[in-house]
């Protein structure tokens, strides 16, 4: 297949469940949903200076690794169960220019402590979803997406960091504990 | 024909790897019928991923002993140009109407407008049949130059393989007569 051929499967995929066609009709579940955002309170705040807007919604029943929905104000909503598709994610936000990117939290990683320094916001979610834009960050800043799969789901800890210094993993001893009830 | 089973009774696995059988294979044609009709490769991108978008759900109807899976993509094909027009026509921008706005990147823009240079032949041939009526033409262009059977074209345009026949025989001789050169 060409790329275009290549992108447009892609698309059709993980917004439109093309590789979960059934024969029944499709289900409001199954069609896109738009994201409640829920943006208020320190935490809120904290995740929009780094670029992100948590956002949740309801699931489908048979969910991807990944998705990414083009809300087409300059913004992707994200979500995340498996951070096996760490690869396709990014290259999906790539895609679509918006300077977000996921990587793994790791007890090896060796990235420098002084970039990731600032995290400001931590959320465990079976079901993880953030809104990233342009918009929310600084010239020359990346929203890094630290994510790790937990029995329960993906955590995640976000930062936005300059893009010169984006890590491709953050070491597990610099996350901050998780909030109480999160 | 009658042996086969019902899609509707097939496994909702048998039913995905199907679709995307079927979007293989077709994808590269579908394409090119929106690249005889329009210039800007964004526009060809996102009639082709809206004709896509609509061919998943409506799936669930299709059934392979009443017509060929490219007589059903075209079918959806004609009928997502056609709204497209109708939105041109009432002034609004065509990318907002569709539900299926793709963002591609660079290379897959390029991959497209080579696509459409290469359907330049189509599209003065079609220009040509301007004169004819719209589901002449379409009857014209789908047999002769997409290559489908009199039967499949029929399918496409929901009318009968006489009608179309008849359609077809007019078009050529109209055709061969000259009366439509500029």
């Amino acid at each position: 297949m060409t790329n275009f051929d290549d992108q447009l499967w892609s698309y059709l995929v993980i917004e439109h469940g093309a590789d979960r066609v059934s024969a029944a009709p499709p289900t409001a579940a199954r069609r896109r949903q738009r994201p409640l955002l829920a943006s208020a309170g320190a935490a809120g705040l904290a995740a929009i200076a780094a670029g992100i807007v948590i956002a949740l919604t309801a699931t489908s029943a048979t969910p991807p690794a990944f998705a990414v929905t083009n809300n087409h104000d300059g913004t992707a909503t994200v979500t995340l169960r498996q951070i096996s598709a760490i690869g396709a994610l990014n290259a999906r936000l790539a895609a679509l220019g918006i300077r977000a990117k996921a990587v793994p939290v790791r007890a090896d990683c060796r990235a420098k402590d002084q970039v990731l320094l600032g995290y400001s916001h931590w959320k465990t979610s079976l079901d993880y979803k953030v809104t990233v834009g342009n918009r929310w960050l600084d010239p020359g800043y990346t929203a890094i997406m630290a994510v790790k799969q937990t029995p329960s789901g993906v955590e995640a800890t976000f930062a936005a960091v300059p893009t010169r210094l984006a890590p491709d993993c953050v070491p597990d001893k610099l996350l901050p504990p998780p909030r109480p009830g999160s | 024909m009658d042996a086969l089973p019902r899609i509707a009774d097939r496994s909702a696995r048998a039913r995905s790897s199907e679709f995307e059988g079927i979007y293989r294979a077709h994808v590269a044609v579908v394409t090119a019928f929106f690249a005889r009709r329009c210039a800007e490769p964004q526009t060809v991108a996102d009639l082709t991923s809206e004709t896509f978008v609509k061919a998943i759900d409506s799936f669930h109807t299709f059934e392979v002993h009443k017509g060929s899976p490219r007589a059903w993509l075209f079918g959806i094909a004609r009928h997502v140009y056609a709204d497209h027009c109708a939105a041109a026509a009432h002034g609004r921008h065509a990318t907002n109407r569709l539900a299926a706005h793709l963002t591609v990147d660079d290379d897959a823009i390029e991959q497209l407008a080579d696509k459409i240079d290469k359907q330049r032949a189509g599209r003065r041939l079609i220009e040509r049949w301007a004169g004819l009526p719209e589901r002449d033409r379409l009857a014209i262009e789908l047999v002769d130059l997409v290559g489908l059977s009199p039967k499949e074209a029929a399918a496409a345009l929901q009318t009968s393989p006489g009608a179309l026949r008849v359609r077809l025989s007019r078009a050529r001789a109209r055709l061969r007569k000259g009366a439509l050169k500029p």
